[in-house]
């Protein structure tokens, strides 16, 4: 594994998602998206490295945005959340902040765990998020995440619950008002049933964080190596003329 | 016309942050409301090229710091070779904390040696590193370090840099040292340092510690730049080290040593090109607190009321000061040499006007407010500003404390609920000068800003004739500022009642733009008043600008595109660090007189 720093990583990230094609505003939120999942033991990282195929064959998406009863549908015609998604997540910020809370359904939406920094995002603003989606590797199994915050940090709590039977492919999310009646409470969001897993504890989840991010990250040379090649694709041949006309005679 | 998919907000409710007014900035400083000098002034591009070094430079807050903090230098190897070509390594103990300057010398021809970040050998590579060295990080580096940009550093490494010998003055140095004299100080004046650094890296790259590492763990380097600026000092230090050892094994029995006065005299080159210029436009956060720190101590002193007879006649004598020191600079370019003989003639007429009674009374009563329209009005901006560094030497009570303050959190917020109308209305308040620009002009749109394959190096193309335009840098705040006004108005003439999140579901390319203006509404002097894209941009503007920061002296342009300075001329050395000396007597330095 290579051993790279935060800020070198986070250049890399951005010059990479910048020759998908992006604006500036949405390939720095994309970097920033893996970034803090690496940093929050969430394997951003990970989840990059998977996506990076459909990610260089679904440029520039933009999903089907239906509003109904304070609640909204999202179609992602199966895009990554890496990209697309921010001010659909800020749609859904404004109108918890109009009426106390609100819901969104993302449908053929891929690797929805990109979701969870822009909800860390509003959750700084001192609202509740919450989201749950079942597991690509077994759909009988929810993966649920609750944030709540303000600016001075982040609380995160992740749990697996099991299913009896295969869960809709789809990623639910509410966003809340702290005065409104959203429960932060932990149990069953969906009546699954059984709980799996505890994933992570607020005090645990903190330590990790603050421990990566003091130091360097870990990332696996084939990825760094992909990723400086698609940054490479923004750089501009040099040329005789180009030389000259940028410094030292 | 499409309906919005969002209900109104109240305009209390989409507030973000404060807004300023642009005209006139006022903060409460110390229980008292201060009015700063409005944006349009301060951060008006042609200003920007016109300032100068001040107390709150990198530099000076760094040399402040070492004496004050007593920082301790002491040499651990000097294994060189009869022609300096060989390693050293200095221990810095400075409180608790301790760090190791580690530079590696190697022979180079000399049609190797230029001063493009292209380059790729050099003659003196170094690191800074924190903590203790072991033998295998040592290793380590002497692998890594003369790599540079290639290598890969360790995580307790905070600074990666380079330098050549100025072909001017080293082997003249050398000779003169071995013969048994001083080095010629006429010589000095012209190229005042003996090494010249190419480029000087810190914040995370190449696998170094990230700027919040150091910010937050490392105390003796908590202020930006701080440890960039302190391996070019320790770069002058070696630099006098290595002449006098060449210089010593080439005659052992004549040679002699620098003395320190001009040993004092001696900085450090630097060699800067477009490089810097993307980062005063990526850093709207960092460089609005920067110039508000600034703008702070001005507005302080301003408000003072005792310019009385000691103060005026201080003054004069640092405008004395100035004079020889221009008089003293040589550079190459025509339009600088202008420049400086328009500052030397405005520092004399100042130094007469001040002499008078007459004007000095209206001062003692009117205070320096006075004197600051005074400049202005007689003798120009680039006199105002020289003159407005100078008044912070007489109030280091008031300037130096705002050096704790040059380190900010870079978040750019975004309020998505805000009306679509208050948007419009914060760019037409605070961009007016970017909606002012006709871009359908040629010339107005004239020039991009990309990264060349080589070493990503920034550089300056002509759409009409340069290829790469399709992957310019985002640069282009004013054309970006056009850009999503033009479009806000298109989107509030179908729905006039949509948020800022309507239109950015609409235009998620608008997400940086929008961001941006939103957050700097509330500070003042974020953005840089200038088109990067006009044909008549000056870049040695932006350069200047920064190089100010960083405390530079002797600004030397060789082309509109990069520029000779000298760092640390006249700074203490490391023998003084442990006198009872005054760490700032070395503002615009004057050669020695042996």
């Amino acid at each position: 594994m290579l051993r790279v720093s935060y800020g070198e990583l986070l250049a890399q990230l951005k010059q990479s998602f910048e020759a998908f094609g992006y604006s500036l505003g949405e390939y720095e939120s994309a970097a920033t998206c893996v970034l803090s999942l690496e940093l929050w033991g969430f394997g951003g990282l990970a989840l990059l490295e998977a996506a990076l195929p459909s990610l260089e064959l679904h440029k520039q998406w933009a999903p089907g945005v239906t509003y109904e009863s304070n609640a909204l549908m999202l179609d992602c015609y199966q895009g990554s959340a890496l990209f697309g998604l921010i001010p659909s997540l800020e749609l859904i910020y404004v109108k918890a902040r109009q009426h106390g809370a609100s819901r969104a359904t993302l449908l053929n939406c891929t690797e929805p765990e990109f979701v969870l920094p822009l909800l860390m995002q509003v959750c700084q603003r001192g609202y509740y998020a919450s989201i749950h989606w079942p597991s690509t590797e077994d759909p009988t199994q929810l993966r649920w995440v609750l944030l709540e915050g303000d600016v001075s940090g982040i609380r995160v709590d992740s749990k697996i619950w099991q299913a009896n039977a295969p869960l809709q492919a789809s990623v639910s999310i509410e966003v809340a008002r702290p005065d409104s009646a959203f429960s932060s409470d932990h149990s069953d969001p969906e009546g699954q049933g059984l709980l799996l897993q505890d994933h992570w504890g607020n005090a645990a989840l903190q330590a990790l964080f603050e421990e990566r991010y003091m130091s360097s990250v870990t990332i696996d040379p084939w990825l760094w190596s992909r990723l400086q090649d698609l940054g490479r694709q923004v750089l501009v041949p040099s040329t005789e003329a180009s030389r000259s006309g940028a410094g030292a005679d | 016309m499409t309906t919005s998919i969002t209900d109104q907000l109240t305009h209390a409710d989409a507030a973000i942050g404060v807004v300023f007014d642009p005209r006139v900035s006022t903060v409460i400083d110390d229980g008292a409301a201060l009015t700063l000098r409005p944006a349009a002034v301060v951060m008006d591009l042609d200003r920007l090229g016109m300032m100068q070094p001040s107390r709150l430079s990198f530099m000076r807050t760094l040399v402040r710091r070492m004496v004050q903090e007593a920082w301790r230098i002491t040499e651990e190897r000097f294994a060189l070779d009869d022609h300096g070509y060989g390693e050293a390594i200095y221990c810095l103990e400075a409180g608790s904390e301790s760090y190791r300057f580690v530079v590696f010398s190697s022979p180079l021809e000399n049609a190797h040696r230029n001063d493009r970040v292209i380059s790729n050998q050099w003659d003196l590579t170094m690191a800074l590193v924190r903590g203790n060295l072991s033998d295998a990080q040592l290793d380590q580096l002497r692998l890594n370090v003369p790599l540079q940009e290639a290598g890969r550093m360790e995580e307790n490494v905070l600074v990666l840099s380079r330098a050549n010998r100025s072909a001017r003055s080293f082997a003249e140095v050398v000779a003169r040292l071995a013969a048994g004299q001083q080095p010629d100080v006429e010589r000095l004046k012209i190229a005042g340092y003996l090494c010249r650094t190419t480029a000087v890296y810190g914040s995370g790259k190449f696998g170094m510690a990230g700027w919040h590492v150091v910010k937050t763990s490392c105390r003796s380097f908590r202020t930006p730049f701080s440890g960039e600026m302190f391996t070019c000092y320790m770069l002058r230090h070696f630099s006098c080290r290595q002449v006098e050892h060449i210089a010593r094994q080439r005659s052992p029995s004549s040679a002699v040593t620098l003395a320190p006065e001009i040993e004092r005299y001696i900085g450090i080159g630097n060699a800067t090109g477009l490089g810097m210029a993307p980062f005063l436009i990526k850093h709207p956060v960092l460089i609005s607190h920067w110039m508000t720190q600034r703008e702070i101590a001005l507005a302080r002193i301003m408000s003072q009321t005792d310019c009385d007879a000691p103060k005026l006649c201080a003054l004069q004598s640092m405008l004395g000061q100035v004079v020889q020191h221009l008089q003293e600079t040589t550079v190459a370019a025509d339009y600088q040499t202008s420049r400086n003989q328009i500052l030397i003639a405005a520092c004399l007429a100042l130094i007469a006007k001040v002499a008078q009674p007459a004007f000095s009374d209206t001062l003692k009563r009117g205070g320096w407010q006075g004197l600051q329209t005074f400049v202005e009005d007689h003798y120009g901006p680039a006199a105002e500003e020289l003159v407005q560094v100078l008044l912070f030497e007489l109030y280091p009570h008031l300037v130096d404390p705002l050096e704790e303050s040059m380190a900010a959190d870079e978040t750019l917020d975004l309020d998505s609920g805000m009306t679509l109308v208050e948007l419009l209305v914060l760019l037409e308040t605070h961009y007016d000068w970017a909606l002012n620009i006709d871009f359908n002009d040629p010339n107005h749109h004239a020039l991009f800003w990309y990264r060349s394959e080589e070493k990503m190096e920034p550089r300056l193309g002509d759409r009409a004739c340069d290829a790469g335009a399709e992957r310019e840098l985002p640069l282009l705040i004013a054309l970006g500022a056009r850009q999503c006004f033009d479009a806000i108005q298109k989107s509030l003439a179908e729905n006039p009642e949509s948020l800022v999140v309507d239109f950015l579901i609409g235009h998620p390319d608008q997400l940086a733009t929008v961001r941006r203006v939103q957050t700097l509404c509330g500070l003042p002097y974020g953005d840089i008043r200038g088109n990067l894209s006009d044909r008549n941009l000056e870049p040695m503007h932006l350069l200047r600008a920064k190089l100010s920061f960083f405390g530079v002296g002797k600004f030397d342009p060789k082309s509109r595109l990069w520029v000779r300075n000298t760092m640390f001329q006249g700074a203490p050395i490391i023998e003084d660090l442990s006198q009872d000396i005054n760490p700032d007597h070395w503002y615009f330095p004057t050669a020695p007189v042996l």
